[in-house]
């Protein structure tokens, strides 16, 4: 199982236009990359169903831990056919993950600098967003992932980036889902008189 | 029996006067759309009030809304709607209206369609969504965050009324229901048809001639391009709300 070593920060529209200059200007860009993802928000896990629209595949992915429960990722994935995402969300609500699953459409497009891969995002719920990232091999020691996070640590001080500390992801997070829990349920009782 | 082709887009359906009933945005009218875009002035930058922007996050309207589903992802579903009060909340900054009366314009822009029965002329559309709102006022302001008042349901209902009327059809009762909501029907009439850049033919594009609002060719860049961003959004396979959400974003307005 890999490790992914993932850092995020959040943005103005205005840091935004900077930090895409500066990586067009500056580094390697990899093109976009929009997705629409099925996520199951699960007591210690994430479970994902992504159709990566823009480059025509699709994967199922089994992360180890929830956003803001550290930067390290223990990460299971594997590709599937673009035409079975319907399916696979199906099979996933059917064994009962059904109210903890979310849907979300992400305006992507990703860079690398100076070794660190960069994911630029807008989506309804995070506006516009980065995840900075570094993959380690199976076994990396502690040593490999401290040196990891120093080196996203750097890439994003030197973009003029702000990170989000794991108490922020755990507040943003936990608000999402408060606010999603009430959407549905106010979507639920939304039906007006003809 | 239409011999038209399921696959042909909406720019030749409109050539040929065949357009359905329910009209969906597809790539080939995109694509004209982008190609055609007209040499237009640059917009000012729109900076709106705090209050328009937590109005515009509410614009995802639920699909239960429409009176046909159908037209939730067509011309004048949710991106129209979302669009249209968009610009009203801008238009709503270029003429100076307090708080109230832009919340009114932006919810009566948000609904004016959806009792819509077809994309077409569909006349009489704007009288069933004003007897809608009216029936349905307190779901819908709440809908908002907001409280309805009997002034605001009649600002806002003569607002949807009268959107599809023209000005130069307006009886001697739509005249005296104008001077009662003037402001914000001009608005919504003006911001209805900004977003005509959407519309697959060249002759249905804003034309000031039929509407009251000073600022109009101002915004005539904003809304393209917030037509643009969108549906090409849509079509990548975002969310209608997703990607008007996207554009706003875009264009600073959230």
């Amino acid at each position: 199982m890999a490790v992914e070593i993932e850092m995020r920060a959040r943005f103005s529209k205005e840091v935004h236009d900077q930090l895409v200059a500066r990586l067009k200007a500056d580094g390697e860009d990899l093109g976009p990359d929009d997705k629409h993802i099925h996520f199951y928000v699960l007591p210690d896990q994430l479970l994902k169903v992504t159709d990566n629209t823009a480059a025509g595949t699709a994967k199922i992915t089994l992360k180890g831990s929830r956003i803001g429960q550290g930067a390290a990722f223990a990460e299971t994935e594997f590709a599937i056919a673009p035409a079975d995402v319907p399916a696979a969300v199906q099979v996933f609500n059917a064994l009962g993950f059904e109210a903890a699953m979310h849907e979300a459409f992400n305006f992507r497009h990703n860079f690398r600098f100076d070794g660190v891969e960069i994911a630029v995002k807008w989506s309804e719920a995070w506006g516009y967003h980065a995840e900075f990232e570094v993959l380690l091999d199976d076994g990396a020691s502690d040593a490999a992932r401290t040196e990891a996070e120093a080196k996203v640590t750097d890439v994003a001080t030197a973009l003029g980036v702000a990170l989000m500390t794991e108490q922020e992801l755990a507040d943003f997070t936990a608000s999402f889902e408060a606010a999603e829990k009430e959407r549905k349920e106010r979507e639920q009782q939304t039906a007006p008189i003809r | 029996m239409s011999t038209t082709p399921l696959t042909a887009s909406l720019i030749d359906l409109a050539a040929r006067g065949q357009l359905p009933l329910h009209q969906h945005m597809d790539h080939a009218t995109l694509t004209w759309i982008h190609d055609s875009r007209p040499d237009l002035p640059p917009t000012p930058a729109a900076v709106l009030r705090p209050e328009s922007k937590e109005l515009l996050a509410h614009g995802g309207l639920p699909t239960q809304w429409w009176a046909d589903p159908r037209l939730y992802t067509s011309l004048h579903g949710v991106r129209h709607a979302m669009r249209t009060a968009a610009l009203v909340a801008v238009l709503a900054e270029a003429n100076g209206l307090d708080d109230s009366d832009t919340a009114t314009a932006i919810l009566a822009a948000a609904v004016h369609d959806c009792q819509r029965r077809n994309d077409q002329d569909d006349r009489g559309h704007g009288a069933r969504a004003a007897i809608w709102l009216a029936a349905n006022a307190d779901t819908v302001w709440g809908h908002f965050g907001l409280t309805a008042t009997p002034r605001r349901i009649v600002q806002a209902a003569t607002a949807v009324r009268l959107h599809d009327v023209p000005y130069e059809a307006f009886t001697a009762d739509d005249k005296t229901d104008h001077a009662r909501a003037e402001h914000i029907t001009d608005l919504v009439k003006a911001a209805d048809a900004l977003d005509r850049y959407r519309l697959p033919k060249l002759k249905w594009r804003p034309d000031a001639r039929y509407v009251r609002e000073p600022a109009f060719d101002q915004l005539r860049g904003l809304a393209f391009d917030l037509v643009l961003i969108s549906e090409r959004a849509y079509l990548a396979g975002a969310s209608g709300t997703a990607a008007v959400r996207y554009a706003l974003a875009e264009k600073g307005l959230a």
